[in-house]
């Protein structure tokens, strides 16, 4: 019988001898880094989402131009599931040395303190917000079969028709849900809920009319809305679109206050140092505004747009009221 | 007719350019062996060269991705027949007979098949692309949740009829599969299920880690359990290739499975899987001998590789057409294109006829590339088989744990996997297949999520799937598949008592 | 008494029971309003129902009896230990526990060739995840 002894105990000491060797020599580096000349090695950006989507491009995009004006690697890791839970949990964990970053949209930090009852992280305490990038517009779109085609026109047929009409979401507690409840509770129309497992099953559902209405974002539906596959009823901005010209806002056409939206942003582990925070917002800043980055950004439908971190805190505070009012208002239960 | 004549070869000369050439190459070549890892699928790879494919033009950078794709599914055929690994869900279905075969020594023969039977299936596929991708794509949004469902019934009847251990433990099967299924997020009504407050549960188990441990893990530990007290002789490797016999045998499959494949690849989610393992009930069903499917019958391979191929070749067609991405690989390929300024869209084929051609000729270029690399490999691929196994699992062992460990870069993954390794080997000893579980499992998101939608839309009416022509056809099809299967059923049992009645069976 | 079809049976029984039980608090709501529990208590009934049936096959149709090792679930150990260990101590320091662990779960298995082995197969792990840019740690403190 072999004892197992006789094989662990070699190799294991023998390895663990030769790693302090290495690293005592300075072989392989130490693992503290200096925030002065931050950043002196590579850069982990976390994305809840995963590979393709809408927040992965956009932060594959950013990691990108970081990597070539600071000469060190970004790695975009995407750490999707669970609505964001994982990842944002991986990085309110992380060492806020300023070489974890996260990019976020906007359903983990504000749309999840509310529909969850209990979460592994703080929105507010765990993350130092460091600047928005993009704003996601929203669009009220329906096939073109659908028999109205003005937003007047549209809730006139679906207050004469209580219960009749469906709308699609991507799942119960995501934004496309939230702001329809919102909208339903602005206009107290009566339409079903049918959620869907994505954007682009949502969209398929609309596109071959077996739901009625979808409160979609910008960028997955502009090429439909172009090709004429899909009716856009109005944009839920506080002005018209240069993406959209012919589209009213929502508010102009009936519906006063409605402006709803998600973003995307790049936040830090809370307790990073202010420096590196101010570092990272500049740079984010001058990225953004990069004529090519601006551009591929506004050829996808999004809206560009930075903030300082305090104005990214106070938006990301604000969001979590108001989702924190409007989900037991829309009768969203808590999960 | 001329037109697509004209189209065709405005295809070939942009896909037969040398850089296209190149990157066809490259693509497929990284595809089989991204394939014949485990969890290490297209959609990963994918991911990880889409940064490099910021910097190539936009055609090239698609040709590369899209041979990924199909490249991954022929290396995953490899390691199902090898080590009952399927490196894709589309190739569970080719471990049931692929596997066996390898046992007996005809590793050869079922990897030449599946070659085979993949590059006839992905040409026909990619005509049908291109004589019938816009009124197919129409078609397929024609499909709502009351068509899904159907389909997933009828799926779920195709899937009973796998198993072999008997119409109870069967059936037990696809129900346990689809309990399985609800683990997770309820999608209606967000309430989570079964996931004892663990967020890595929050979307389901990890499918990589339940297939690696259900299938690659357990025949390891049945494996090891058979060498206690004695050292297995191995077979001896026969033949690499198939004979003509073979060839004419897997002729009727593959031409079934090629034309259910290509109908069925256009609906978003699930194509391939569902082709591979339709192929194979049809199969067992019209089979004059049908108790040689789960032995090594090489229908049980030619059949579903065939039927995946076509799958994958049209699932093209909802992406390129309507811009919408079937699968998470053609989201990613849509994320390509936005990263080249190409919007995904229903506008592509109009206004950028190259790519759309392009494409679609290199698709060609590269399933041809796929069989011209992987008939030689089989030589190399049959040596693995002679490693001894001492040496052999933990390699496996090792190779799965990093796949399934790389996905997410999540521990729980590989317990997950650990734990279906031990079920899937309660499971085989206690006479139930992991085949019928696992796709049972895939069809139950599918089928939980579309009953829910379907009612809803209905307002709760019932009758939406029998007064819909598409669903309705469908269920009646399930209908007679299952009055099949029990006449099926009886007449065995009355044959088997009568052949004791009459003293032919043993006491 | 051996006889697996009865295990089978109980298997499926007691998984049906077990989600019945903690799935009970899940709403099963209307056809029209489906609840999260539907579909669960729906599977779970047919589960156990086809288990009674399975436990009862035995009475018509002998099956084979049962036997098992224990040795080859050294493998899963493996696993495990590669799992728990790979983001505490890093790729290469799991590769070799999961190596030197498997090693066990075979009585044929000598010891010579297994180091070997694990030299190779963590230059294959590496290989693997560095080729394909997999943001795995290597060495961990």
């Amino acid at each position: 019988m072999k004892s197992p002894d006789r094989f662990f105990l070699p190799v294991c000491s023998t390895a663990c001898t030769l790693y302090l060797t290495l690293t005592l020599l300075g072989i392989i580096p130490a693992t503290v880094k200096a925030q002065d000349d931050y950043p002196s090695g590579p850069i982990e950006m976390i994305v809840a989402s995963s590979p393709g989507s809408g927040g992965d491009i956009v932060g594959r995009l950013i990691a990108k131009h970081m990597a070539e004006d600071w000469g060190h690697e970004v790695v975009v890791v995407n750490k999707q599931g669970a609505s964001g839970i994982i990842g944002s949990e991986y990085v309110a964990r992380s060492k806020p040395d300023g070489y974890t970053i996260f990019l976020t949209s906007g359903g983990p930090i504000t749309i999840n303190p509310a529909i969850y009852k209990t979460l592994p992280y703080d929105a507010i305490e765990d993350f130092a917000p460091v600047s928005t990038v993009a704003r996601v517009n929203f669009v009220l779109t329906v096939h073109p079969s659908f028999p109205a085609t003005t937003l007047d026109g549209f809730l006139t047929e679906l207050n004469s028709n209580p219960g009749k009409y469906t709308y699609a979401s991507i799942g119960a507690g995501s934004p496309h849900h939230l702001w329809t409840e919102m909208f339903i509770y602005m206009t107290k129309v009566d339409i079903v809920h049918v959620p869907y497992k994505g954007t682009v099953p949502g969209l398929t559902g609309l596109l071959g009319n077996h739901v009625d209405l979808f409160f979609v974002g910008i960028p997955p539906s502009l090429p439909h809305i172009r090709a004429g596959k899909l009716r856009a009823l109005g944009v839920a901005t506080q002005e018209r679109l240069s993406s959209l010209p012919d589209v009213p806002t929502i508010i102009e056409a009936g519906v006063p206050g409605y402006e709803v939206f998600s973003f995307f942003g790049v936040i830090v582990p809370a307790k990073t140092p202010e420096a590196i925070v101010n570092k990272l917002n500049a740079k984010i800043i001058e990225i953004i505004n990069l004529p090519e980055v601006n551009e591929a950004l506004l050829a996808r439908g999004y809206e560009p747009g930075t903030s300082t971190p305090a104005e990214f805190a106070e938006l990301i505070e604000r969001l979590i009221n108001n989702w924190k009012t409007v989900v037991p208002e829309a009768g969203i239960e808590q999960r | 007719m001329n037109e697509l004549f004209g189209n065709l070869l405005m295809g070939f000369d942009v896909a037969a350019a040398p850089i296209h050439f190149l990157y066809c190459f490259a693509g497929v070549l990284l595809g089989t062996l991204v394939g014949v890892l485990p969890g290490l699928g297209a959609v990963t790879t994918i991911a990880m060269l889409l940064p490099i494919t910021f910097k190539l033009p936009p055609t090239g950078a698609l040709i590369m991705l899209a041979g990924v794709y199909y490249g991954a599914q022929y290396g995953g055929s490899t390691t199902a027949i090898l080590v009952r690994l399927p490196g894709e869900a589309a190739s569970v279905v080719t471990t049931l007979d692929g596997y066996r075969m390898a046992q007996q020594g005809r590793a050869g023969v079922a990897l030449g098949t599946a070659a085979l039977a993949s590059f006839c299936a992905g040409t026909v596929g990619i005509v049908v692309v291109g004589l019938f991708a816009v009124p197919l794509a129409e078609f397929g949004l024609r499909f709502g949740p009351a068509e899904y469902f159907s389909l997933t019934i009828l799926g779920l009847i195709c899937v009973t009829v796998l198993g072999s251990g008997g119409l109870a433990k069967s059936l037990a099967m696809v129900a346990l599969g689809l309990l399985f299924s609800t683990v997770g997020t309820d999608i209606r009504s967000g309430t989570t299920r079964f996931t004892f407050g663990a967020p890595e549960l929050f979307d389901g188990f990890s499918f990589v880690a339940m297939v690696t441990g259900l299938f690659a893990f357990s025949e390891i530990l049945l494996s090891l359990e058979r060498r206690v007290g004695h050292e297995v002789v191995k077979s001896k490797i026969k033949r690499l290739l198939p004979n003509l016999a073979e060839l004419r045998q897997s002729l009727g499959p593959v031409i079934r499975a090629t034309g259910l494949g290509s109908a069925i690849g256009i609906l978003p989610g699930g194509g391939p899987v569902i082709a591979s393992f339709g192929s194979y009930a049809i199969e067992k069903k019209i089979a004059k001998d049908p108790s040689r499917f789960g032995k090594g019958a090489i229908e049980g391979v030619a059949g579903p590789e065939a039927g995946n191929n076509a799958a994958v070749q049209t699932s093209f067609i909802p992406l390129l057409t309507l811009g919408l991405p079937s699968n998470p690989t053609m989201a990613l390929m849509a994320a390509g294109m936005t990263i080249h300024g190409i919007v995904p869209g229903p506008q592509v084929m109009t206004l950028h006829p190259e790519l759309f051609w392009g494409m679609i000729a290199s698709m060609w270029i590269g399933n041809l590339m796929l069989l011209v690399l992987n008939l030689p490999l089989i030589g190399l691929w049959v040596q693995v088989l002679r490693v001894p196994y001492r040496l052999l699992y933990p390699s496996i062992l090792l190779i799965c744990a990093v796949g399934v460990y790389s996905v997410n870069n999540s521990v729980f993954d590989v317990g997950v996997a650990a734990a279906f390794g031990l079920f899937g080997y309660v499971l085989t000893k206690l006479g139930c297949e992991p085949a019928p579980f696992i796709l049972a499992f895939i069809l139950g998101i599918i089928m939980e999520d579309n009953f829910g939608r379907a009612l809803t839309i209905a307002h709760g009416d019932l009758s939406i799937f029998v007064t819909r022509p598409i669903s309705l056809a469908l269920l009646s099809l399930a209908a007679v598949l299952v009055s099949l299967v029990l006449l099926g059923s009886i007449r065995h049992r009355l044959t088997s008592s009568a052949a004791q009645a009459s003293g032919g069976g043993k006491p | 008494m051996r006889n697996p079809d009865v295990y089978a049976g109980l298997l499926f029984i007691g998984f049906g029971a077990a989600a019945l039980v903690l799935g009970r608090s899940y709403p099963i709501g209307t056809l029209a309003r489906m609840g999260p529990g539907f579909f669960p208590t729906v599977l779970s009934v047919a589960l156990m129902s086809l288990g009674f049936l399975t436990l009862l096959r035995p009475l018509w149709q002998r099956g084979d009896k049962l036997a098992f090792a224990l040795r080859p679930f050294v493998a899963l150990g493996a696993v495990l230990v590669f799992g728990v260990t790979v983001p505490h101590l890093g790729l290469v320091p799991a590769t070799i526990l999961l190596v030197g662990t498997s090693h066990l779960a075979d009585s044929s298995s000598r010891l010579r060739e297994t180091v070997v082995l694990a030299a190779g197969l963590t230059l294959l792990a590496v290989g693997i995840t560095r080729g394909l840019g997999l943001p795995v740690p290597l060495f961990l403190p």
